[in-house]
């Protein structure tokens, strides 16, 4: 039986050193990668179009994650992915109870979001009984290379 | 504590004087020679663990003095003192096993310190021998090794409990040790002649799971062609492991609690009831009084499980183990593959100690092994490690108690720390960080290292 390692994000954007790390990890724990995409949205009767709302965050989701999905496999590491669209926190426990157990969650979205109390990550270790790993590039790594990776998060943001 | 014993070998009696007076003071017991004759001489009647030379003497120099002592006391580490203009001989003693050198003239801290060092590793080499001969000298007898005082604990444990007959639980993370650990309480019992059996009751649908535990009669169901024994009745006077006792469904919880008390089974599809022997430790990395309250795993048969339970720390938890492992990892790989690997350099120690390792022992373990099949080197260097150990810092959040920190407050310390790098810069820190100078004062406002 392989182990599983989750890849967690909320957003199209996945960051770059999550994906590196969850790469390195499942390839050194011979564990198999499973990329799960929480995209906040609630249904109102008030919105109109919202099925076609849906629909539109689905696609933009599945083109978003199709580079790093490509990475993973490349790297000889088997991936499965997941976009589930709605109340982020509900979505992840549906998830986890359908899927079994995992050995452990790499945050890969936005590393600022997650810092807000509102945010619905906060608080998230008294329901999910797994560690959630949040990988940084350390800070003597830096000089010149952070620049280019964040210009290139806005753009993904701003599309 | 042992005295760590020093010889200073220099045809100069004042440096001599000042190494002795000097390693005196800080407490190595010390004895000094004038040639590198009488210094082979002095090794072959008593232990050192440290020969300081000088590297220009008349007749035995102290690179030949060093090929000696790397060949008669391959144990000794060997220290060299050089002048500015025998540096590059220095350099290529190093190569040829001499510990490190020292250029004169000589700074007392760093050459107390590099003593130390140079003693620290024999130390480590010698205990790693010590546990590879006891690991040799019986094959099959499997070892937890660790020196942390965590680790200390729990083999104590192990082997008080070992003694005594009954029910094991072991928790602690995935790669941790938890069925190493079962099979050395095995291994020390009075049941060490008879079967250990292990099952994954996370791996199996529940009809198969009984199958497996229970055995079953000839024609319980389609396709039972003969009777077959479970493991519950095959393990009897000996061991059973069940790995991932969290995982198991609830009617097997009540089959296996009746086993238990009862002291029998019954195989699918039988009616008589065969009488067991058995004593089942069982492992878990989940948080089983969790699942008591949630209703996920029978209360009853939680105590009959954890009569004693056996807690192993995560290796992060215990860094004073990864020298130990890892070149305990390190020396059994390099024998498998033939290879040539003796140790780690500085900054490959450094970053295996500074990892986080999720995937505890096992990731360890597997690290090493790569390391050592890829290093051009005779030890193993930062580049032969992952890239992501060096390059990447891993925080977490996790559910291990209650004083867990929250994703927010680890940002926060995240922050801090970032600040207090760059001088408390804000803009460069929020350059660092990724984010702009007024999401930083955002994320500072809330709290209270605000400035
Ligand atoms: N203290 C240790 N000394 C030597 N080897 C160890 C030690 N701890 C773990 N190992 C090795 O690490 C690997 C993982 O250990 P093991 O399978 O016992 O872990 P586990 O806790 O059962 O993990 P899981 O929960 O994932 O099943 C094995 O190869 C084991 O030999
Ligand atoms: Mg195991």
């Amino acid at each position: 039986m392989s182990l599983k390692i989750m890849i967690l994000s909320d957003s199209f954007h996945l960051r770059t050193e999550a994906i590196r790390y969850s790469i390195a990890l499942a390839k050194r724990l011979d564990a198999v990668l499973v990329l799960l995409i929480l995209l906040p949205f609630e249904l109102t009767k008030k919105t109109p179009g919202s099925v076609n709302t849906v629909l539109k965050l689905q696609t933009r989701a599945a083109d978003a994650i199709r580079q790093p999905i490509s990475d993973m496999e490349r790297s000889g590491v088997p991936v499965e992915s997941t976009i589930r669209i709605g109340n982020p926190r509900s979505e992840l426990l549906k998830f986890l109870a359908e899927s079994g157990k995992f050995h452990s969650i790499v945050w890969g979205g936005g590393s600022d979001s997650i810092n807000e109390k509102s945010h619905w990550t906060s608080n998230l270790e008294a329901d999910v009984k797994y560690s959630v790993l949040v990988p940084f590039i350390k800070p003597e790594q830096e000089s010149g290379r952070r620049s280019g990776r964040f210009s290139q998060q806005r753009r993904v943001r701003k599309e | 504590m042992v005295q760590n014993r020093i010889l200073i070998v220099d045809d100069e009696a004042v440096t001599r004087k000042n190494l002795t007076r000097l390693f005196e003071r800080e407490g190595f017991s010390v004895s000094s020679v004038s040639t590198g004759f009488e210094a082979l001489e002095r090794l072959r009647d008593s232990p050192y663990d440290l020969v300081i030379t000088d590297l220009v003497m008349e007749d035995l120099d102290g690179l030949e003095l060093l090929l000696n002592i790397k060949t008669r006391f391959p144990n000794i580490e060997v220290i060299l003192i050089t002048g500015y203009a025998s540096i590059p001989t220095a350099i290529s003693a190093v190569k040829k096993g001499a510990y490190h050198y020292l250029e004169k003239p000589i700074r007392p801290e760093e050459t107390v310190h590099l003593a130390r060092q140079a003693i620290e590793k024999k130390r480590l080499r010698e205990q790693v021998e010590q546990l590879e001969a006891l690991v040799e000298k019986d094959l099959n007898a499997p070892t937890l090794i660790g020196q942390s005082s965590g680790m200390v604990e729990v083999l104590k444990l192990i082997k008080q409990v070992a003694q005594v007959n009954c029910n094991v639980l072991i928790t602690g993370e995935s790669g941790t040790g938890k069925e190493l650990a079962a099979s050395m309480i095995h291994s020390f019992s009075q049941r060490r002649n008879n079967n250990f059996l292990a099952i994954n009751c996370g791996g199996f649908a529940e009809e198969l799971l009984a199958n497996e535990l229970f055995g079953h009669e000839k024609d319980a169901f389609t396709g039972a062609s003969s009777a077959r024994t479970g493991l519950l009745e095959t393990a009897s006077s000996g061991t059973l492991f069940l790995d991932e006792i969290g995982d198991m469904p609830s009617s097997m919880q009540a089959k296996l609690l009746r086993a238990i008390q009862e002291q029998e089974i019954i195989r699918v599809g039988g009616t008589h009831p065969v009488p067991i022997d058995v004593r089942i430790i069982s492992a878990t990395n989940q948080d089983l009084k969790k699942s008591l309250n949630s209703g996920g795993f029978r209360q009853d048969l939680f105590y009959r499980l954890n009569v004693v339970s056996v807690e192993i720390p995560p290796l992060r938890e215990r860094k004073d183990d990864i020298p130990l492992l890892a070149n305990y990892f390190l020396n059994r790989t390099a024998k498998r593959f033939h290879r040539e690997v003796i140790g780690f350099s500085d900054g490959a120690m450094e970053a295996l100690k500074n990892y986080y390792f999720p995937g505890n022992v096992r990731e360890l373990e597997n690290i090493i092994e790569h390391a050592v099949a890829l290093t051009s080197d005779t030890t193993i260097q930062l580049k032969d490690l992952p890239p992501d150990l060096s390059e990447l810092d891993i925080f977490s959040f996790d559910q291990s108690g209650n004083d867990v920190m929250t994703l927010k407050a680890l940002e926060q310390n995240y922050i801090q720390w970032v600040l207090n790098r760059v001088g408390r810069n804000k803009t460069r820190a929020a350059r660092l960080l990724g984010i702009d100078r007024s999401s930083l004062w955002r994320h500072l406002k809330g709290s209270e290292f605000e400035d």
